[in-house]
């Protein structure tokens, strides 16, 4: 009987804006407690930074911006951002789990393939992590805690993100819609 | 027999005269020293003490190195006499965890090896190679057992201590204080 | 102020200036040891109960993977000597001092009993197998008549193969870490997590794996108890031990421990296990993987922070 009511429970999401509080909420005991926000790029960036240091390290140190995450005492993957995505992935494990919705599968539009899905989302990650990096973060660290704090850098982060997709929507409207 | 020394700390002035003589009569290899020279600072400028010790295996009565050997490799010889019988020795490394005064080492040959009182010597009548170039004289080696060796007259009118008492060990090197 | 210097400067290779004399193939030994002891304690438990049938994953096929992890182990060992051409001295003589020896002996003997009860049940997994010794023919008929024997054999052994693993850490008292009682039976009971986490995987009948998540679960319970006592004991306990424990409490292991060993490693699998329990189908694999690779790197944790700690110097 648990199964039936999980598979009805698999369509029913959470009201976007009340989701948007519960993050608001989250965001204020990350502040209360760790004295900073959230993040996301920047994990990824020290994956990078580490993988590269591995396999080429004497580029890795010529390398004027990947050198600067390289210390000779600290692992780069040792910080808090490497945490707090083990944690995102644990947490959205659970939550999946609950909601019946953990299944291993390409959500994309009807109209294209998954793979067509599959090179879009390739493509504009590739763009997202040029762009977080000019910007010194993506749309968690940078635009939320940002503009939780009030810096300016994080509202025209925000308004830059939003408003690039805003305008580039249309082009590629083809596959959504 | 109960073969022990003693080491005066006022009178050693931390020369490692005894370091290079082991090292010469034992063949030990470069890099590697079956006893060492500790100088212990104490106390806030200019009430300071200084106490200089020459450290080794210290041939415990309740050794731990000789408990744990899985082979019987390293067993009491004459006297208390702790040795490795380089040809049973399997270099598994269980006496080198197991002594809390971090006397014994791993030999490039394989075998695990530490001071060993220079038996070939003492068969011979002669005593250790550190006791006999000490330039102060400030080590005894004898027998303890024996109230006329040089060792048990050294020990009867000095306040003496040995190191780590609190692991049990029962060490047979008295330092005199 | 207290300062200790070597002043005729002692560098010995691996021993200074921290002990590091066993490295990476003496936790990889401990832990498969472990697992051995954990699928072949409870293939032998389910078969002396008479659950062949209800329990096939636990008494029969997981078993298979014994004798490999035996093996593997052992290698592991062989490689980790330093005077490897004498290895054959450990099996001269036994010395109920030492728990090494204990261990090469318990050894010897559980690594040809899991051969013996895994081949066994080849014929059943695959009905036209043919020995290639006619001997063993008449080796697979001895040991289905004895089966209970050699059940009771193997639970024995097993737990003492589970708790040697953690004796042989903390017969060595001269590292503050590892000297302490509790040792032995943490290494058990996550030797047995990790067989049951090794068996969930591979179960295909449901009603076996319930079981075996809700004896898993106890089993975590039971492994938090322990290090949770395990921190009070080294606070509790002697300098050397409040310093051996600041280690996990603020020092260098502290992140890898209580993130990767207790929280990613026991706490999360069994919140896991729990949601499974209540109806929420989890991917089996998630739990399982995440007990093994905790298990895993809490023995690579105690080998190496164990090393560190000393009682002089």
């Amino acid at each position: 009987m648990a199964t039936k009511e999980i598979q009805d429970r698999s369509r029913t999401y959470l009201n976007p804006y009340a989701a948007g509080i519960w993050l608001g909420l989250v965001l204020l005991m990350t502040f209360y407690i760790t004295g900073r926000g959230l993040g996301a790029s920047g994990s990824i960036k020290t994956a990078v930074a580490s993988t590269v240091n591995t396999i080429a390290p004497k580029h890795a140190q010529q390398s004027h911006y990947l050198s600067q995450f390289i210390t000779a005492d600290e692992n780069p993957m040792n910080n808090w951002l490497t945490f707090e995505v083990i944690g995102v992935l644990a947490g959205a494990l659970i939550s999946g789990a609950l909601a019946g919705r953990l299944k291993l599968k390409v959500e994309h539009s009807p109209n294209i393939t998954s793979q067509r899905r599959l090179v879009f989302a390739t493509l504009g990650g590739l763009a997202f992590g040029i762009g977080s990096q000019f910007g010194r973060g993506c749309t968690s660290g940078a635009a939320l805690s940002g503009m939780a704090s009030l810096a300016a850098g994080g509202f025209i982060a925000m308004l830059s993100i939003f408003g690039a997709a805003y305008a580039f929507a249309y082009f590629f409207r083809k596959n959504w819609i | 027999m109960r073969y022990g020394m003693a080491i005066d700390t006022r009178k050693c002035v931390g020369c490692s005269d005894c370091v290079v003589a082991c090292q010469t009569e034992n063949n030990v290899p470069i890099g590697y020293c079956r006893d060492w020279v500790v100088e212990v600072m104490a106390g806030t400028y200019p009430e300071l003490e200084i106490e200089i010790r020459s450290e080794r295996c210290n041939h415990c009565e309740n050794s731990p190195c000789v408990r744990c050997c899985p082979t019987g490799a390293s067993h009491l010889e004459q006297g208390g006499i702790v040795t490795v019988t380089h040809s049973e020795c399997i270099g598994c490394g269980a006496c080198i965890q197991s002594c809390p005064y971090d006397a014994r080492y791993s030999h490039p040959d394989g075998y695990v090896d530490k001071c060993t009182f220079c038996l070939h010597r003492i068969q011979q009548g002669q005593g250790p190679a550190c006791v006999a170039v000490c330039p102060t004289k400030c080590m005894y080696f004898g027998d303890l057992d024996d109230p006329n060796s040089e060792v048990s007259i050294a020990l009867e009118n000095r306040k003496f201590k040995v190191l780590a008492p609190e692991a049990g060990t029962r060490p047979q090197i008295y330092y005199l204080i | 102020m207290k300062e200790e210097l070597f002043v005729s400067g002692r560098a010995i290779p691996n021993i200074d200036p921290y002990l590091n004399i066993w490295h990476w193939s003496i936790p990889v030994y401990l832990f498969l040891g472990g697992l051995a002891a954990g699928l072949l304690f409870f293939a032998g438990l389910y078969s002396i109960l008479g659950k062949e049938k209800e329990m096939p994953t636990t008494v029969k096929w997981a078993t298979f993977l014994a004798p490999a992890a035996l093996v593997i182990g052992l290698l592991c060992l062989f490689i980790d000597l330093k005077h490897k051409l004498y290895f054959w001295q450990l099996y001269t003589t036994i010395r109920l001092q030492s728990p090494m020896s204990w261990g090469a002996w318990v050894l010897m003997l559980i690594t040809p009993l899991s051969f013996l009860w895994a081949g066994s049940y080849v014929r059943e997994l695959k009905p036209s197998w043919k020995w290639t010794f006619p001997l063993l023919n008449k080796v697979e008929v001895w040991v289905a008549a004895h089966r209970k024997g050699l059940a009771w054999a193997m639970v024995i052994l097993s737990v003492i193969l589970g708790i040697y693993t953690g004796i042989l850490l903390s017969a060595f008292n001269a590292r503050p870490l590892w000297n302490t009682s509790l040792l032995g039976p943490l290494f058990l009971v996550s030797g047995l997590s990790s067989g049951v986490a090794t068996i969930l995987w591979m179960s295909k009948n449901h009603a076996e794996r319930v079981l075996l998540s809700k004896i898993d679960l106890i089993l975590i319970g039971i492994e938090l108890f322990l290090i949770i006592h395990l921190f009070m004991g080294f606070l509790a306990s002697n300098a050397v031990q409040v310093e051996a424990a600041q280690l996990f409490l603020g020092g260098e292991f502290t992140v890898f421990f209580w993130v990767f060993v207790v929280i990613l490693g026991l706490v999360f699998p069994a919140i896991l296990e729990i949601l499974e329990l209540r109806g929420i189908k989890i991917p089996v694999v998630i739990p399982a993987l995440m007990v093994l690779i905790g298990g895993l790197i809490f023995r690579f944790i105690m080998v190496e922070a164990g090393q560190i700690t000393r009682y002089l110097y």
